[in-house]
């Protein structure tokens, strides 16, 4: 008997499978797990590694991920591994004729498995924000879509007080950025956003768009 | 959560392992106020027994994400609400939701009413130029947003608008200035006007093809029909779009006149053409060059006047979907066939669907009706093809159709090759090429659950003058309120069934415990040549084996189960009956809510243990797990 189904530990029997190798993947703290071509094709990161290494038996070295991390989305990973690919964006044989293609993304579309799998990671442990890191960083797109959808998700409707306590999101040192005299005259009506006058947040990342 | 279980949650995170207690506070706050302290005049001081120095609650949080994941995040997002949750909390976010190469959408629905004003004037207006979509959904929503707000060139990136529910004379007005947008593709309108008689839909399609930069476009309005005579387009400038769905009753001759507009149309979708008073102008002025799709949704004009028209606009076609209600002349197989062969070479799908309905006092004879539609269409032409003749019998109504092969029944995987041992591939081709073989006389009957279907005496009467004409090969029931009897009924009278599908296991009356008796069965047991039974929503191991007793031919089984905990148990009964009753069975498929890896190793140490199969192989896809094995 053999099943060829599942990765990781269940390699038993015969596994002459036509898919071939078995890829291992190390995690930063340093645990191995073993997956097969179908769950390497979902990463572009590793598959490239893969192609890139051309490995054998030495485990490819994630050192973004932790195993508490790695071992879900290996979970997740083996779940999706024979999903139907998405078909082949070519106008002349899309079937739905009434499709608007500049439709806006949805977020209310997520799949009940990937629903309960992505409950295990949250905000306060800050597991979820390491799912999704780690999805980009993988670049498994299927997986990092849930997590941002998932955020989208708790977000929607919620004013940006809430949003800051929800996320614990950090004020500008007092004097600085929004909280700069210039930046406040240029937001009528709005209220500076540092907490007290004695409250010191990190400071803000360097501004992403001069850069 | 009880306190017990909270403290313990939080002194996980904790060096010391306890819980700060009152004192633990209070000595220190004794000892600031003291005289020990007397230079102190304010700090903030950490008193939590070293958690937040414990390495394990550094925590990941929402900025430690990077802009792009942030900007995934945000499009998901409608633009009034990432305004409305992430202004203002701090430099780094506003830098990110006011950049000007991040667009927005938005879309503002009924609810959104009050805020409107609000809206308009801190985010749409002051963003204009970094829109990218715009869907308004309720009237008097668009009245007021267009008091507020003027779409005008300043919505340079606006791509897709969409506005659901206006009337006429505000589209008029609105389209005028969506003249001067430069980036839009997409225009979805749906009308909603009382006053269907003075729709001048002839003044809205020109201004619609004016737009410089259109792609997809979608006009929608119900009501009864209308009059609308639009001018051949004589000089006129044509519009740019590609993809049109007319989702309103038009004639032919409408239609003819609007498609002038349009030389760059690859695909036309139109949802109900009508007959007309008026002959169908044949005008071959009219080039299509890249129609490759056309849908109809409705069709109830004469086929000869379709015949017409279509030869004009099919020679590039490639996909042709047609819904026709009740017109017999749309039944002919060899005009059909001429129609291809003549006039559309490049044609690949073929989709023919055609109603009749008949209320419930008539009582037709359907054997002339099946007679039209069955013995047309099946000549070698069709057959070439794999284009499938099915037949759906509802009370009310009868439903044909002609559709492109489906892979359904053999419920492969596309990818399941790649798992498969190299042994079991040969057999997997034979069950292919078997399946090939058979095509040419499938023919489906399919037992729908809708307001056309009750299953009274009538309807099965009824059924049963269809299925003396046809030799159907498949039948698939999707309605709950069959029994096991109506059931054994039907299969009597279908001795050439091949595959069934069930969508819902038939209801086990009482008197089923004696059903086994009955004639009905005693005959369906005799003759049938059920190879492919689909099961749904199975509850109970009687209910396999009911199907089990009765398909002693069953080469293929395929069943849904309502919860992962049966399943052991059912794969036992159905190894134990294939040693006895089913022989044949090679290939069989489980869906259940959950198929993990725990449960395809659960099935593997089942199978293993009743020693009935060998050399099988297991495959999961999705929530769907299934067995192979070789004979």
């Amino acid at each position: 008997m053999a099943t060829t189904a599942e990765a990781s530990n269940t390699t038993t029997g015969n596994t002459e499978t036509a898919t071939g190798k078995m890829i291992k993947i190390q995690s930063n703290d340093g645990q191995i797990f073993e997956v097969d071509q179908g769950v390497v094709e979902q990463s572009s990161t590793i598959k490239t590694l893969s192609d890139l290494m051309d490995v054998g038996d030495v485990p490819i070295p994630l050192p973004n991920v932790k195993a508490s991390i790695l071992g879900p989305i290996v979970d997740f990973c083996n779940h999706h591994k024979n999903d139907q690919k998405p078909e082949p964006i070519d106008e002349d044989d899309d079937d739905d004729p009434n499709k608007d293609i500049y439709e806006p993304k949805r977020s209310d579309d997520i799949c009940e498995w990937d629903l309960n799998f992505i409950k295990q990671f949250t905000v306060p442990e800050g597991t979820l924000f390491d799912i999704i890191m780690a999805a980009n960083y993988l670049g498994i797109k299927t997986l990092l879509a849930v997590g941002c959808k998932t955020i989208a998700n708790m977000v929607r409707g919620k004013s940006s007080t809430e949003v800051r306590e929800m996320f614990n999101i950090s004020y500008d040192p007092p004097g600085e950025g929004i909280n700069a005299p210039n930046a406040i005259e240029g937001q009528a009506g709005t209220v500076p956003t540092t907490q007290d006058a004695n409250a010191t947040g990190p400071s803000p990342q360097p501004d992403p768009m001069n850069q | 959560m009880t306190i017990e279980e909270m403290n313990e949650k939080c002194m996980e995170g904790s060096c010391l392992k306890r819980i700060g207690q009152a004192e633990d506070i209070a000595n220190l706050i004794v000892f600031v106020i003291s005289d020990l302290c007397p230079f102190m005049t304010g700090a903030n001081l950490v008193v939590d027994g070293a958690r937040s120095s414990d390495e394990s609650t550094s925590y990941t949080c929402l900025e430690d994400l990077s802009n792009e994941v942030l900007y995934e995040i945000l499009e998901n997002l409608d633009g009034c609400d990432i305004y409305k949750s992430f202004s203002n909390l701090n430099n780094r976010l506003q830098t990110l939701i006011t950049s000007s190469s991040f667009l927005l959408q938005i879309k503002l629905v009924p609810e959104s009413k009050h805020l409107l004003e609000d809206h308009c004037q801190h985010v749409i207006i002051p963003n204009s130029h970094r829109i990218r979509s715009l869907h308004l959904h309720g009237q008097s929503l668009i009245d007021t947003f267009f008091n507020h707000c003027i779409i005008d060139s300043s919505f340079h990136r606006l791509q897709s608008i969409r506005l659901n529910g206006l009337k006429v004379e505000k589209l008029l007005i609105i389209l005028f200035y969506l003249k001067s947008l430069p980036r839009l593709f997409t225009l979805t309108i749906f009308i909603n006007d009382e006053n269907y008689d003075d729709l001048h839909l002839e003044n809205i399609y020109p201004l619609i093809f004016s737009l410089p930069t259109l792609k997809y476009s979608k006009l929608s309005t119900p009501g009864s029909a209308f009059r609308m005579n639009i001018t051949h387009a004589m000089n006129k400038t044509f519009s740019t779009i590609e993809y049109l769905v007319i989702d309103h009753y038009c004639t032919l001759n409408e239609l003819n006149s609007i498609l002038h507009y349009t030389p760059q149309l690859r695909r036309l979708s139109c949802n109900r053409v009508i007959g007309s008073d008026e002959k169908f102008k044949e005008d071959l002025s009219m080039k299509l060059p890249h129609l490759k799709c056309i849908r109809f949704g409705e069709i109830w004009a004469a086929f000869d006047e379709f015949e017409v028209f279509i030869k004009e606009i099919s020679s590039q076609l490639q996909i042709l979907r047609i819904h026709i209600c009740s017109k017999k002349d749309y039944l002919n197989g060899n005009l059909w066939e001429q129609l291809i062969k003549k006039y559309m070479p490049q044609l690949k799908t073929f989709d023919f669907h055609f109603d009749q309905y008949f209320g419930d006092e008539c009582e037709i004879d359907l054997s002339d009706l099946l007679d039209e539609f069955i013995n047309r269409f099946n000549s070698p032409f069709w057959i070439e093809r794999k284009w499938i003749r099915e037949l759906q019998v509802l009370s009310r109504k009868i439903f044909f159709s002609i559709h492109p092969y489906r892979e359904e029944w053999i419920g492969r995987h596309e990818h399941m090759n790649t798992d498969t041992y190299s042994k079991q591939n040969s057999m997997e081709d034979n069950y292919i090429s078997n399946q090939e073989k058979t095509d040419h006389r499938i023919m489906e009957l399919t037992i729908g659950n809708n307001e056309y279907t009750t299953l009274n005496r009538r309807y099965i009467k009824r059924l049963k003058s269809a299925v003396k004409a046809i030799q159907f090969t498949h039948l698939d029931i999707d309605n709950d309120g069959m029994s096991i009897k109506m059931l054994l009924d039907i299969l009597s009278l279908l001795p050439n069934i091949e595959s069934l599908k069930l969508s819902f296991i038939p209801i086990l009356q009482l008197e089923s415990v004696f059903i086994e008796d009955t004639k009905n069965y005693q005959s369906v047991l005799a003759f049938n040549k059920l190879t492919k039974v689909k099961l749904g929503q199975v509850t109970e191991e009687q209910q396999i084996q009911f199907f089990i007793n009765l398909c002693p031919h069953i080469e293929y089984l395929e069943v849904e189960c309502m919860s992962n905990t049966g399943v052991p148990s059912l794969m036992k009964l159905i190894s134990m009956n294939r040693r006895t009753r089913i022989p044949n069975l090679c290939y069989l498929c489980f869906i259940i809510p959950i198929a993990d890896e725990n449960m395809v190793r659960t099935l593997a140490m089942t199978i293993d243990s009743e020693t009935v199969i060998d050399n099988y192989t297991i495959q999961r896809s999705g929530n769907k797990i299934s067995i192979q094995w070789t004979l």
